[in-house]
């Protein structure tokens, strides 16, 4: 498992893009893993599935992928929260990371994930880690970006893509209900 | 009380009294009359957006709004002061229970003018703490007060199975 080489030879343009992106820093990178991603996606679906719903979402979710029962998906925790991954993103982000929490999503027919801005003591890089079927616009599903009241930013699901954002006061986002597809991801946030 | 089904004589709306001292709320079904629920056609509405707090459209309340404030003074059994508004859900409208949001105060009572299958959201949810203490499912002509003194509540997002808007007036009474 390893990041696709052709980003790991550009962190300092990463590193720019990333602080100079608007509406908060962020980054969307797509294509990010070597092909054994594959095996993680297949892996995660085989986890067990909690359905989560209250007044701010409504999805399906696993436990801390820790604790993954699939060796694929609990191999890919490993190589996530290595020092070779956090040391990337924080030279990415210009931010210490020293450890990371996972969870993989399933979003499915009217499923969403209502406004909210993630901060939470310790979380500083929220990430994404798209793993299902590519999204048009009339899919929903979008990690859509807030500034101030309005949506500056949709980012539809595409297989293989890693999101990351800033977390702080300005990071109001959501996920876009989801019309009859379902949207499969891994994601949680690094801790500084 | 003109506009109201007559069927809701002082017999049945001391039954519904009792109801609601013991339980803490009552829904009264097929509450106006056909007369009266065409006062809420041609309703102008105006949309409220906080993103962390709620997405609703508002409109001012149509003259039977005086029926209610009766009605909920029987049902309570005091003279009550009423605050109302008519709210429009459209899908991907919602409520959520936001950090600064305060548990609620004497009485809130809702008329649903639209059904809707729970499965699309746009339900009303009061929340005693984590616990969901009672669930309001939009049910067309339905009245439905609750005591909501130290609840919290929200509303439920309205997905695009909806296929029409969640159509409810939603009042506040404080005993005077």
């Amino acid at each position: 498992m390893c990041i696709n080489p052709i980003y790991l030879k550009r962190t300092a343009g990463l590193k720019k893009q990333f602080s100079a992106n608007k509406p908060y820093p962020h980054l969307v990178l797509g294509n990010f893993f070597t092909k054994e991603i594959d095996k993680v996606a297949e892996g995660l679906l085989k986890e067990d599935f909690h359905e989560q719903n209250s007044d701010l979402f409504q999805f399906q979710q696993t436990d801390d992928c820790k604790n993954a029962k699939n060796a694929n998906l609990k191999a890919f925790y490993k190589y996530f929260s290595s020092k070779e991954v956090l040391n990337f993103i924080s030279s990415i982000t210009g931010i210490k990371l020293k450890s990371i929490d996972m969870s993989c999503f399933i979003y499915d027919d009217t499923d969403y994930l209502l406004p909210h801005d993630d901060r939470l003591s310790g979380r500083k890089i929220a990430y994404v880690i798209q793993l299902g079927d590519n999204f048009t616009e009339n899919d929903g599903g979008a990690l859509q970006l807030f500034k101030g009241k309005e949506i500056v930013k949709s980012i539809p699901p595409r297989y293989n893509t890693l999101t990351i954002f800033k977390v702080s006061p300005k990071s109001l986002h959501q996920v876009q209900e989801v019309i009859d597809k379902r949207r499969i991801s891994l994601a949680g946030w690094f801790h500084g | 009380m003109a506009d109201l089904n007559p069927a809701y004589d002082d017999e049945t709306i001391a039954l519904a009294k009792a109801h609601l001292k013991r339980e803490g709320s009552v829904q009264l079904n097929e509450i106006l009359s056909h007369k009266a629920l065409r006062s809420f056609q041609n309703l102008k509405w105006k949309h409220s957006y906080y993103p962390l707090k709620f997405s609703l459209h508002y409109s001012k309340p149509p003259r039977v709004w005086k029926e209610f404030q009766t009605l909920v003074s029987k049902l309570i059994g005091r003279k009550v002061q009423c605050g109302m508004w008519c709210i429009a859900m459209l899908p991907g409208d919602y409520s959520v229970l936001y950090d600064s949001l305060k548990p609620g105060k004497g009485f809130i009572f809702m008329f649903d003018l639209t059904s809707l299958e729970e499965s699309c959201g746009g339900y009303t949810v009061f929340m005693k703490g984590d616990e969901e203490v009672v669930r309001i499912v939009p049910k067309s002509n339905s009245f439905t007060i609750v005591n909501q003194s130290g609840l919290k509540v929200f509303h439920k997002y309205l997905n695009h199975r909806a296929r029409h808007p969640r159509i409810f007036l939603c009042g506040v009474a404080l005993a005077k």
